[in-house]
């Protein structure tokens, strides 16, 4: 009895691990109608509400045909369309969907927020697609490309040159300022202001009587809607051939850099604790309940939109020449379980997020055709990619403990302990990299730190509180310090060694990344220590504080 | 204890590395040579069993701290007695960082393993047909944190304070608690095969004895 018990918590046990990630895979779905739409890519989310979905195109700026918006049931049967005659750029601000409501300003039935190329913001009655008003604003090169916000009974617009402020109901204009030029970058809005990026790097901050202040200059452009976090405003700058995230502190608008990711940002979402982000090489899961630090990978082409299907898939399009849509799993601990392709008949380059409606999917890419999925009907699926591994493992565990009760059945208990060590054997060696990890983090913080007992005084007191790294060679010393921002051993070291032209060759394995050599040097090893303490942790893994002596050391006799 | 990225102990001369080895290997072969009447067969098998164990240990390097040595010492020590046990451990170690890489990090590892070859010749683990294998597993058990200890006393430097040491034992605890129940696992899939087929070697010590009792007969 007691062993069949054993068995049977081994068997839940085996199940709940590996199981609640596989669980969360897209459901079977099924193409219940497409339209070709004018020409024209779908760069941007299309919206499904209330038995319709509305999209629009992007128009080309060649030839006569121009930008428009369209509304069909969710049959498929178009309802309105509106073309923006005077737009001769490429749109990419999303819609905005407007439920009725009403404010001090007035009220408004259900309308749809376009912002035009043009530098043209118009409202649409969502039922006909007639504009209730529309106002232009500054158009250079282009107008209106990042997304709209709604302010209670306002609408805050990303205009090229900066931010306007209007009542929904009327259009009359609250404020208007002057910011840097724009392109792509949404609003954010917070109890007490809006924040926005531009093409600059520089992130304003624009409080509700319309008075704006420069809060901080990254560098690079900001293409998305900043994002804010437990941790502060999360932002992902674009720079050449790479990006760089950077989290800022609203209350002293200090700003660190956290990670250094691919080309051409994606933009970014977030529930209540992660930060979902895409470029060309990877898309990243951030923890903002821990300063926004990197929790997992996967790697991939998103340049575009991301979107939530639910709290745990994130699904997005591939930006690539065959490009699908991918699904993405994560779980409750921001790690990635599983990645799903989601193959359409359209398949190719491909910047829009899809939209989700009760068991229904609209998506579009740039073939510029509107699809609408219905859920659970045929598979299309494209599992090619699917990582079967975990659950191959779960199975053969399972089955292995299976074997393990039968022979316990016929009193060969000896086969039955073996069974069971075999599988706790593997169940532990599957998690002993995360496990040895959080250890390591635990006996970290739990170590007692001097930090005074490595601070020379002959640094400069600028580097008080900064991230200092030290690089040790036959008890000779380097030392690069004012340092921020950076999350990692490893990226604090690479940073340091970016600025003193150090050479660092580093070697990923399953347990993280190993610093084989610096400078050439690779001795019987590299060692580091954290405020004195020694480190228990590959540097990738290993988190350091804002204020941190890390000291790498060769070792040799 | 195992530590997964940091350093073994100091760098070691080619020259240095040789000296090592030689020493390792010369005493191995003392602790062999010194025994009376080991026979062919007793040397074939003996070496077979070095030979699988290190192939095993080479194969199951990628796992961590996963060590088919430990166990494999244990039952040589109990069966063969602690001079066949140590010089087993000893050309394990050897063998297998050859392959794997050789370096100070040899020494303490043929120290730790020499170590649990010899507690297991303080075991009485009975007879191939009364086997006691409670006892295996427990030594099993004990025998991962006494090798992880030993072990890790490769990476003591003059620089190494007693409070490094121990934040670095303190990181290596999960990869302990893996080794002990790797070889809780070797111990109960293969342990009382092993310990069958070690059997029919006589230990040093029993031969001795035999030797002293043939005189005593004879005189």
């Amino acid at each position: 009895m007691v062993r069949r018990t054993v068995l049977a918590c081994l068997l839940l046990a085996t199940l709940s691990v590996l199981f609640p990630a596989q669980a969360m895979t897209p459901e079977s779905w099924k193409l219940e109608w497409e339209i070709d739409l004018p020409e024209g890519y779908i760069t941007t989310h299309p919206i499904i509400d209330n038995g319709s979905v509305y999209v629009r195109t992007s128009g080309f700026w060649t030839g006569e045909e121009r930008p428009q918006v369209f509304a069909f049931s969710t049959g498929g049967e178009e309802r309105w369309n509106r073309t923006s005659a005077t737009t001769v750029q490429h749109d990419m601000s999303p819609l905005l969907l407007l439920s009725s409501g009403f404010g001090p300003c007035g009220s408004w039935p259900d309308l749809i927020a376009v912002g035009w190329a043009d530098g043209t913001v118009e409202v649409l009655r969502a039922d006909d697609g007639t504009s209730l008003w529309n106002r232009t604003s500054a158009s250079q090169g282009w107008g209106i490309t990042g997304a709209i916000a709604q302010d209670g009974d306002h609408l805050v617009v990303p205009t090229r040159t900066g931010m306007m402020r209007l009542c929904i109901s009327s259009g009359e204009m609250d404020f208007e300022v002057e910011l840097g030029l724009g392109w792509r970058n949404g609003i954010l809005t917070t109890d007490d202001a809006f924040w926005q990026g531009d093409e600059s790097g520089n992130i304003w901050k624009v409080s509700r009587n319309g008075t704006s202040s420069l809060i901080a200059d990254l560098g690079g452009s900001i293409r998305h809607a900043p994002i804010q976090t437990s941790s502060g405003i999360f932002v992902h700058v674009q720079r050449g051939a790479t990006s760089t995230i950077h989290l800022l502190n609203v209350t002293n608008g200090s700003t660190v850099t956290i990670h250094q990711g691919g080309a051409s940002p994606a933009i970014p979402i977030s529930n209540e604790r992660y930060v979902v982000t895409g470029d060309s090489s990877f898309l990243s899961i951030f923890d903002c309940e821990r300063n926004c630090s990197l929790v997992s990978e996967h790697p991939t082409t998103t340049n575009g939109e991301l979107a939530w299907g639910s709290a745990q898939t994130v699904w997005y399009p591939v930006n690539q020449p065959n490009g699908n849509w991918a699904v993405t799993t994560i779980t409750e601990t921001g790690n990635i379980t599983s990645t799903v392709n989601f193959s359409t008949p359209h398949d190719g380059y491909g910047t829009a997020a899809p939209s989700f409606g009760e068991s229904r999917i609209a998506m579009g890419n740039d073939a510029g055709v509107l699809m609408m999925y219905v859920q659970q009907l045929t598979v299309t699926t494209d599992s090619q990619d699917y990582d079967w591994v975990p659950i191959i493992g779960a199975i053969l565990l399972i089955s292995t403990l299976s074997i393990g009760a039968y022979a316990s059945s016929l009193n060969r208990n000896e086969w039955t302990w073996r069974l069971v060590m075999l599988v706790l054997l593997v169940s532990t060696l599957a998690i002993t990299p995360d496990l040895s990890s959080r250890w390591s983090q635990s006996v970290i913080e739990n170590s007692s730190t001097d930090g005074s007992d490595t601070w020379n005084e002959t640094w400069p007191e600028s580097w008080i509180d900064t991230q200092i790294v030290i690089l040790e060679i036959d008890g000779e010393q380097q030392v690069v310090g004012g340092l921020n921002g950076y999350q990692t051993a490893l990226d604090l070291t690479l940073a340091a060694a970016d600025e003193a032209s150090w050479e660092v060759n580093v070697e990923s394995t399953e347990l993280g990344s190993y610093v084989v050599s610096i400078n050439g040097e690779e001795g019987s090893g590299w060692e580091y220590f954290l405020n004195g303490e020694r480190a228990g942790q590959s540097s990738d893994r290993q988190t350091v504080s804002d204020s941190i002596i890390l000291h790498w050391r060769l070792v040799r006799r | 204890m195992f530590q997964a990225f940091g350093v073994h102990g100091p760098e070691l001369t080619p020259f240095a590395d040789m000296v090592i080895d030689v020493l390792l290997v010369g005493l191995a072969f003392a602790l062999l040579v010194t025994a009376p009447r080991t026979s062919r067969h007793d040397v074939y098998l003996l070496v077979t069993f070095v030979a699988a164990v290190t192939a095993l240990r080479v194969l199951l390097q990628p796992l961590p701290n996963v060590q088919p040595v430990t166990v494999a010492a244990l039952l040589v020590g109990a069966q063969l007695g602690a001079r066949r046990g140590v010089a087993f451990a000893v050309l394990v170690t050897l063998l297998s960082n050859l392959l794997i890489g050789d370096g100070w990090w040899t020494l303490f590892q043929a120290a730790g393993w020499s170590a649990v070859a010899i507690l297991g010749s303080q075991l009485n683990l009975g007879t191939a047909d009364k086997f006691r294998s409670g006892q295996l597993y427990v030594a099993a058990i004990c025998s991962a944190f006494m090798f992880d200890f030993i072990a890790s006393l490769s990476i003591v430097t003059s620089a190494t304070t007693l409070s490094d040491f121990a934040v670095y034992l303190a990181h290596g605890i999960p990869f302990d608690v893996l080794h002990a129940l790797g070889n809780l696992t070797f111990a109960v899939w293969f342990g009382h095969f092993v310990f069958r087929a070690l059997e029919s070697i006589d230990s040093l010590e029993e031969l001795e004895q035999s030797v002293v009792e043939d005189y005593v007969v004879e005189g």
